[in-house]
């Protein structure tokens, strides 16, 4: 038996609704047969009737219905039919969700989930990863998981934490990663993951990009270099430590991401690895994102649009002769 | 709260066949097709005849097919000769790399 990233995640609702009555699903489409735009809670509304509810096609008043909720007891999960959409919910989830609890004590216990990232002939309005957008907004923690077993536990994980969650899973992975079987714990959240050791150059990222830089570890071993990766899984609360402390083993700092390059999570990695690690670098540190366009329809272009393994080892050579 | 329920009377693209919209859906009054609904009344009202709203037809389809015509003749682009420029004034672009 085997399970994809998606089906964690469905799995994952299925458990949170079995095992807490304060959780309900929120979305469009997500009721009903159709089980929303990817089928991540296919079945759930006959298992769990009155707990996975259609909305109206209004991001906003999704959001702030669930607020709402939240403020009343409730342990909401908002489905977003792509990351995208959240930009018309930004000011419910900023201003109010994200500002609350500093505001009144009051925390807003809500999960939203984004189905983010980019796919072929998915173009500017379906593809978008947005994570340093929220990233960069106070009272928010944003997860981007990167493996089925993360999908499952940091999702769980997410309902639980009294504070606003953006859950940002990939699109990509949803079909392409598989696992044995569900884990039974996780990592938690803010504790990033050493995805594999190497002693010359640091790849820190996250999400789907995570899977491009094994690749090109796996490429470059044959090479004669050993890559280490760092699965960031979270980009907030970020884990400078453990960047650091492979920074410090390597002496090299690549940062991969897959959102727009302006202010993003590898732009905050560097940040602070050049602050409070200088001495450790034996290398101007570099980082990689999609280009400061919008998301291409055309294969040709998305193909490069966003960083790929070719990409990421062609900057990871130039990085380690240095 | 003003709640309006519509229907889309095709799926999202090829990939949905709509089959989620059951007949008895589409028996609902929202559920009637507005273009429909504008050309009887456009008829009723003797704005123009049926002849005249065919021919808009027609002239609406042809110009749906040769605008397919035309992207599917055009080369593909490749990223390598794409500018990757988002705004209109280029002196003003901030160059990433």
């Amino acid at each position: 038996m085997s399970i994809t990233y998606l089906e964690a995640i469905r799995e994952a609702q299925a458990k949170l609704l079995r095992d807490d009555e304060r959780v309900f699903i929120y979305g469009q489409d997500v009721g009903g047969t159709f089980g929303g735009a990817f089928k991540a809670t296919k079945g759930l509304a006959k298992e769990f009737p009155g707990r996975v509810l259609n909305t109206p096609i209004s991001e906003d008043a999704m959001v702030g219905t669930a607020i709402g909720a939240a403020m009343h007891g409730m342990r909401p999960i908002v489905e977003m039919q792509f990351a995208d959409f959240s930009s018309t919910a930004l000011n419910q989830i900023l201003n109010n969700a994200g500002t609350h609890y500093w505001r009144t004590d009051v925390p807003i216990p809500i999960t939203v989930r984004l189905p983010s990232g980019g796919t072929k002939g998915s173009g500017p309005f379906h593809s978008q990863s947005m994570e340093s957008i929220y990233a960069h907004y106070p009272g928010l923690i944003v997860m981007t998981p990167a493996t089925v077993e993360d999908a499952y536990t940091m999702l769980i994980e997410a309902v639980a934490i009294d504070d606003p969650v953006i859950y940002c899973e990939h699109k990509y992975l949803y079909y392409h990663l598989k696992a044995e079987k569900l884990p039974t714990e996780g990592l938690p959240t803010g504790k990033a993951r050493i995805a594999r050791e190497g002693r010359d150059l640091t790849i820190a990222t996250y999400s789907a990009m995570l899977h491009e830089a094994l690749a090109v570890a796996e490429q470059l071993a044959s090479e004669g270099f050993e890559i280490e990766v760092v699965d960031l899984r979270s980009v907030k609360p970020l884990d400078t430590n453990t960047v650091l402390a492979s920074v410090a083993r390597t002496g090299r700092l690549l940062c991969v991401g897959e959102s727009f390059p302006w202010g993003s999570a590898t732009a905050e990695i560097i940040a602070r690895v050049t602050a409070e690690g200088f001495h450790l670098l034996d290398a101007a540190p570099q980082r990689m994102n999609a280009k400061d366009t919008p998301i291409p329809y055309h294969p040709n272009l998305w193909s490069v649009h966003r960083p790929n393994a070719k990409e990421i080892a062609r900057k990871a050579r130039a990085l380690l002769r240095e | 709260m003003v709640v309006a329920s519509i229907l889309r009377l095709s799926g999202h693209g090829e990939h949905d066949d709509a089959s989620y919209v059951t007949d008895e859906i589409k028996r609902e009054p929202f559920a009637r097709d507005c273009l429909k609904v504008t050309e009887h009344t456009i008829v009723d009202l003797k704005l123009v005849d049926t002849e005249t709203l065919a021919e808009w037809r027609r002239d609406a389809a042809t110009q749906v097919d040769v605008a397919i015509s035309t992207a599917q003749k055009e080369a593909a682009p490749e990223g390598d000769e794409e500018d990757w420029c988002a705004i209109s004034t280029r002196d003003l672009v901030d160059s990433l790399e």
